[in-house]
């Protein structure tokens, strides 16, 4: 039904260029886009909403290429991956999202505790382990969907996700996480 | 081993936030209106700039003057023709053009983005 009613907001801007019901698609996803861009930038709200724009205005100009044949979720993460990665790639921003700096820009309703946690167990990871992890345990994204948003093969999406759950492992243990036993 | 992934999943469910909106889509939609708003007007322009040139090239454009005038009258005749008492057909010709402006103008107005 979900996915129903996407297709049908996606026909009425690709026909009829109803910004009403693009609005709708951008009210229904921007949390998990811009969560998505937090992970991947370590918590940098500014970038992760540029970031984020990017994507959607992407998503409106290209909405006539959506074919349905994936969910409008998957389409979108796909877009907002190539962005992440054109602006990882333009800025060479590779060496720093390495280390395990945590961005200090962070928006005011957002407890900085729990976000400085999430983004220094994040900091440990690989770039493809982080957006592997990120897609299938804070989106919910399966095997199959990951591998469709990224372009990356099955096979590597499951080895990049046992290593970054066993670092992620080691790392929780380490700072005593045992999840409230 | 299954433990440990629990582990890793329950770290990241409480950690997994929801993001409140804040006039975040609107920044968006208003991004957006702009630049569609500047390929229409290229796309109008070109489509204009082919029409001009399909005129010039076909030689249409000097006969246009003498098509326009045959247009009138016969669109004069035929409001002549027509009975409408008490209203004269000049009257009927002018509410014609009153509902086509209306028309126009409600049509560029609801081509303006408003939630």
């Amino acid at each position: 039904m979900d996915r129903i009613n996407d297709i049908s907001l996606v026909a009425q801007v690709a026909v009829f260029h109803n910004n009403r019901a693009f609005d709708k698609l951008v009210l229904k996803y921007q949390s998990p886009i811009r969560r998505f861009f937090l992970n991947q930038t370590m918590g940098d709200g500014q970038l992760s909403d540029d970031l984020a724009q990017d994507t959607f205005v992407k998503a409106y100009v290209n909405i006539g290429k959506y074919r349905g044949v994936s969910s409008f979720s998957t389409w979108l993460y796909r877009i907002a991956y190539n962005v992440f990665y054109d602006y990882v790639r333009s800025h060479k921003m590779t060496e720093d999202l390495e280390r395990p700096a945590v961005h200090s820009k962070q928006g005011e309703h957002r407890d900085t505790t729990m976000q400085m946690d999430i983004y220094r167990a994040l900091a440990i990871l690989s770039e493809p382990e982080r957006t592997c992890i990120t897609l299938q345990l804070m989106e919910g994204q399966s095997i199959e969907y990951i591998s469709e948003i990224t372009g990356i093969a099955q096979g590597t999406v499951k080895s990049h996700l046992s290593r970054g759950k066993q670092k992620l492992t080691n790392y929780l243990k380490e700072n005593g996480y045992d999840g409230g036993r | 081993m299954v433990e440990d992934e629990k582990l890793v999943a329950q770290f990241f469910e409480e950690h997994r936030q929801e993001i409140a909106d804040d006039g975040f889509s609107h920044r968006v939609m208003s991004h957006i209106e702009p630049r569609m708003r500047r390929y229409n007007r290229v796309w109008s322009l070109v489509c204009a700039a082919l029409g001009v040139a399909l005129l010039l090239l076909t030689g249409c454009l000097k006969s246009l003057p003498t098509l326009m005038s045959h247009v009138a009258a016969g669109l004069w005749t035929t409001l002549g023709g027509i009975h409408f008492t008490p209203i004269s057909p000049a009257l009927a010709f002018f509410g014609v053009i009153v509902i086509m402006l209306v028309v126009a103008y409600n049509f560029l107005l609801s081509d303006k983005y408003s939630l």
